[in-house]
């Protein structure tokens, strides 16, 4: 049904491209500057790019997005304003909570790094300790 | 096909009906109710002007657009009797085929290049977004409440009479009141009477657009009012009428829901554009609201 549909769909379009064409064959048609509201000297720099077409969107997504801006301000005393440079970016929060987590990892992992002093002695000292720790364990039955 | 017929003769009155209204109510006469279409007529003998910056997608978009709603007009059904096209979840379809005519709308608007329309664009795309869960969920409602999946059976089987239908078809006939304003950019969200570009989202989309293919987006849009006048006239007249009084019911019903949106525009004040997101997710909430209320219902959880 869905196909049949398609075919309709595409028919009706055709149908109203071939009564276009037909009605257009005896007008003029010109070509002519987009409409700017004034002014006509826009360029492909000006138009509207992507992040502004989904500036609304990434808004309300902000939550998620945490989208960053660099900007500088123009200052009260910059009559004449220098060129500047604008960029947003937007922050990926999964892998900013994944470095959170391997930050938290690393600094674990740094505090036990301390145990390894390079000193024989240390470790036959962990051994005892370890072993110590199990007899105990065993004997007040706890594992 | 009745659904098609019954579309273009709708869309010839509505929006008359909508700008009389809108005059009496201003202190003025206003102009006839053809008055809309006369200007249509005008642009469909003025030649065009295309802007050098388009493509062919400038071109064929406003084709699309009224190609797509009047394939929608297809799927509907009018109380009673059968539609053209009807299968399960056929809802889904009309809902997509307006999305692709929005999506051509849109790309049409961004192929010119212009900032204005680009800002058109990107309102216009927000609002449809954010009005679909509500479309979908009113109908979810619907099916749910009828034991349907297709708009004919849906609508054949939904009788608007006992506490349950009533509720439920109060809430949906508000919801598609109000997606049609939003999806046609009415009051609140849009007013079609601004002349300032930086503040307009259907009306400076077409910015670009003269002559036949502006009256096609203008038919467009009167039969998409069209549209949403049969499927509130499917939810409000009972099936087990007769034919002629079924006609003569629907008739004043579109009528209604003209004088409602003339009535609306009058006294309503269009929100902030800021405020517009939130106001449009509320009707997805009042959809939701009047789902579980249905479904509490259906499963005689409240009583």
């Amino acid at each position: 049904m869905i196909g049949r549909m398609g075919c309709v769909l595409i028919g009706v379009t055709l149908l109203l491209f071939l009564i276009r064409n037909w009605v257009l064959k005896t007008r003029v048609v010109r070509e002519g500057t987009t409409w700017g509201c004034g002014y006509t000297a826009g360029t492909a720099r000006q138009q509207y790019t992507g992040t502004s077409y989904a500036d609304a969107v990434a808004e309300l997504a902000e939550p998620v997005l945490r989208t960053l801006k660099e900007d500088q301000p123009i200052l009260e005393e910059e009559i004449f304003p220098g060129e500047r440079k604008f960029a947003t970016h937007p922050i990926d929060i999964f892998r900013l909570g994944l470095n959170r987590l391997i930050d938290f990892l690393m600094l674990v992992l740094k505090k036990l790094a301390r145990l390894q002093t390079g000193n024989i002695q240390h470790y036959i000292l962990y051994a005892f300790i370890f072993m110590i720790l199990i007899f105990i364990l065993l004997t007040f039955k706890i594992l | 096909m009745i659904a098609l017929l019954l579309a273009i003769v709708t869309a010839l009155f509505f929006p008359g009906i909508i700008i009389r209204v809108k005059s009496l109510v201003s202190g003025r006469k206003g102009p006839g109710i053809l008055q809309p279409w006369k200007n249509i007529l005008v642009l469909l003998k003025k030649s065009s002007v295309f802007s050098t910056t388009t493509s062919y997608i400038f071109r064929i978009a406003p084709l699309i657009y009224l190609a797509t709603l009047i394939c929608a007009i297809l799927l509907l059904p009018f109380p009673g009797s059968t539609s053209w096209f009807s299968f399960g979840a056929d809802f889904v379809l009309l809902a997509y085929l307006l999305a692709l005519g929005k999506f051509f709308f849109i790309i049409g608007a961004l192929d010119t290049g212009s900032s204005f329309e680009g800002m058109g664009a990107n309102r216009e795309a927000l609002y449809s977004m954010l009005a679909e869960p509500a479309f979908f969920i009113l109908f979810g409602t619907l099916a749910l409440l009828t034991g349907h999946l297709s708009m004919q059976s849906i609508f054949g089987q939904f009788q608007f009479s006992g506490y349950n239908s009533v509720i439920s078809g109060i809430i949906a006939v508000y919801v598609l009141i109000q997606i049609a304003m939003i999806e046609n950019s009415r009051m609140p969200v849009d007013d079609p009477k601004t002349h300032l570009e930086l503040t307009m989202i259907h009306e400076v989309m077409i910015l670009d657009n003269s002559g036949f293919d502006l009256a096609l987006i203008h038919i467009g849009t009167n039969l998409k009012f069209a549209l949403y006048g049969i499927l509130i006239a499917n939810i409000l007249i009972p099936v087990s009428l007769s034919f002629p009084f079924k006609i003569a019911l629907f008739f004043g019903i579109q009528a209604a829901f003209a004088a409602s949106i003339g009535l609306m525009e009058s006294f309503r004040a269009r929100k902030k554009l800021m405020k517009n997101p939130q106001f449009i997710v509320t009707l997805s909430s009042i959809a939701l609201v009047g789902f579980i209320i249905s479904l509490l219902m259906m499963f005689q959880l409240i009583r």
